[in-house]
């Protein structure tokens, strides 16, 4: 039960991070095409 | 458990924060670096490892302790989401809000409002946030002071005191620098004494696993979903995306999270925290649901409540060294959010009110002791409320909801477009519902499902139609990060 857990948590937040990391770098790029 | 163990857990406490407060102290005396921004900011060079410890653990406090095990025991395992939703408001932090608050090069929120909106916002800003994160530091007073009765048989109020006199120090000496250190210090000894917690219990439990209470809850149909990170799906859009929504939008623009950011070294180090800050704080609820799942499927422990369950189990079950670690970690874990909700106000009080309005040319060092003083009376105030033990989720809910539109002035500001009267209106609107939907009988006359929605919800929609619809009908200024300005500061 704990290690199911562990895993699925850990598993959740990676890929939220990764996600998140993703979308900002894509917005980055667009909000600094939209400055220039 | 009695006044030995407690003596060890307080002279460590008090051990760790003289001894780090020491050495920065003499640090910046040797560096000469005195003053507003290294008190509050950490002389704004927060590297790679103390940043995502010191965000993880600013938003994580009583409610991840004491909230998540009652939650656990009510719902199952899905009150993990109450810990993966500030790992999404991690998320926006380290990618948005704390990047843009420290490309501003500000020292508090409100500041930021004022190059945005004027004056009359960020003010009436600057108020409801301090007194809304004052509200979260009598909250975490009140939560101390139940983890240190319960493992030591005090009463709430004696380890509220004590509780409050240890958080006062855990900042007071050299400010955002010591608690940073003391909480990289404290984040070992938080994991180890938790890890260590999981093991023993499981080694007391038949088999020495968790297969009995994976059992008990796979034999009847009605409690499968109590395993399950997912619950059902009603339990998945009221609690986990409610939660979500709550404290994703509050905590996205508070004062408490926001000044670690400021406190950065630089914007990549902030974004490059997120790997390290999000599982550490996201992880903490892995070791409190698990403890959850487990006093609720002990029938000794279940009989005792959702509230006092896990903490009588840990206090039976564990070796009188380990409770001692235990208390440790648990007392660390809230101090470090306590540390942050008594800095913050009183940093907003400093810069915002005694600066701002009342002196103009207070030297570094003269606001750095505004803010210490302003620590000392915010701390001795929450102690005095603490007392009567305010009912903790549901002030949470009210607190919450009242920066939800400060969020989204602040977001639509920087990109979109800008109009000091659609704020102001925003503010005004949003805050007098939130009172209503808590002091009144609205949400019942409305009754549905609206009206059992919670508070966050309500300022969430009021705030975004009139922001929309607003800045549609005016002609507003372009947004802050549109304008020539905000363009040299990127």
């Amino acid at each position: 039960m704990f290690i199911t857990l562990f895993i699925h948590t850990f598993v959740i937040i990676m890929v939220m991070v990764a996600v998140g990391q993703a979308i900002a770098s894509i917005a980055e790029r667009k909000h600094k095409q939209e400055v220039k | 458990m009695k006044t030995g163990i407690i003596a060890v857990v307080l002279l460590y406490q008090i051990l760790v924060i003289v001894i780090i407060g020491i050495i920065v102290k003499n640090k910046e005396k040797k560096e000469g670096s005195h003053g507003e921004a290294s008190f509050a900011l950490a002389g704004r060079n927060m590297g790679p490892v103390v940043l995502p410890i010191t965000m993880a653990f600013t938003v994580l406090g009583t409610a991840h302790i004491l909230g998540v095990f009652e939650m656990t025991f009510n719902m199952g395992a899905i009150a993990i989401w109450f810990s993966l939703a500030h790992t999404v408001l991690l998320i926006v932090a380290c990618v948005g809000t704390g990047r843009w608050v420290r490309r501003m090069g500000i020292t508090t929120v409100p500041e930021a409002l004022v190059g945005m909106y004027g004056k009359g916002v960020s003010i009436a800003v600057a108020c409801v946030m301090a007194g809304n994160i004052w509200g979260i530091l009598t909250l975490e007073t009140q939560g101390i002071g139940i983890v240190i009765s319960t493992m030591t048989g005090w009463d709430i109020a004696k380890g509220a005191l004590v509780g409050g006199v240890l958080g006062v120090f855990y900042v007071v000496i050299a400010g955002m620098k010591e608690v940073g250190l003391i909480n990289v210090v404290n984040a070992v000894i938080k994991y180890v004494a938790l890890i260590l917690a999981v093991l023993f219990v499981a080694l007391k439990l038949p088999g020495q696993n968790f297969d009995t209470i994976q059992t008990y809850y796979q034999a009847e149909p009605s409690q499968h979903f109590m395993l399950s990170v997912f619950g059902n799906a009603d339990l998945f859009i009221t609690f986990a995306i409610g939660n979500i929504i709550a404290v994703t939008f509050c905590q996205g623009i508070n004062q408490m999270l926001m000044q670690v950011c400021m406190a950065a070294r630089d914007e990549k180090t902030i974004k490059n925290a997120l790997w390290i800050a999000a599982p550490v704080n996201g992880m903490f609820g892995v070791f409190a649901v698990t403890l959850g799942l487990t006093a609720k499927a002990l029938p000794a422990y279940s009989a005792v409540g959702a509230k006092m369950a896990v903490t009588t189990m840990l206090v039976d079950m564990l070796p009188t060294w380990l409770s001692a670690g235990l208390l440790a970690a648990f007392v660390a874990a809230i101090l470090s959010a306590f540390s942050m909700t008594c800095l913050t106000p009183a940093t907003i009080f400093a810069v915002d009110i005694y600066k701002d309005l009342f002196n103009k040319n207070a030297s570094e060092k003269q606001v750095s002791n505004v803010i210490r003083i302003g620590i000392v009376i915010l701390v001795a105030l929450a102690i005095a409320i603490a007392a009567f033990l305010p009912p903790i989720l549901g002030a949470i809910n009210w607190l919450f909801a009242w920066l939800v539109p400060v969020f989204w002035i602040f977001v639509l500001g920087l990109f979109w477009k800008r109009s000091t009267k659609v704020a102001g209106l925003t503010l005004a609107v949003s805050w007098i519902l939130n009172v209503l939907w808590s002091f009144s009988p609205l949400p019942k006359a409305i009754g549905g499902l609206i009206g059992t929605l919670p508070n966050a919800y309500i300022t969430l929609l009021s705030a975004l139609v009139i922001l929309i619809v607003g800045n549609l009908a005016v002609k507003g200024e372009p947004g802050y990060f549109k304008t020539m300005d905000a363009r040299k500061l990127a």
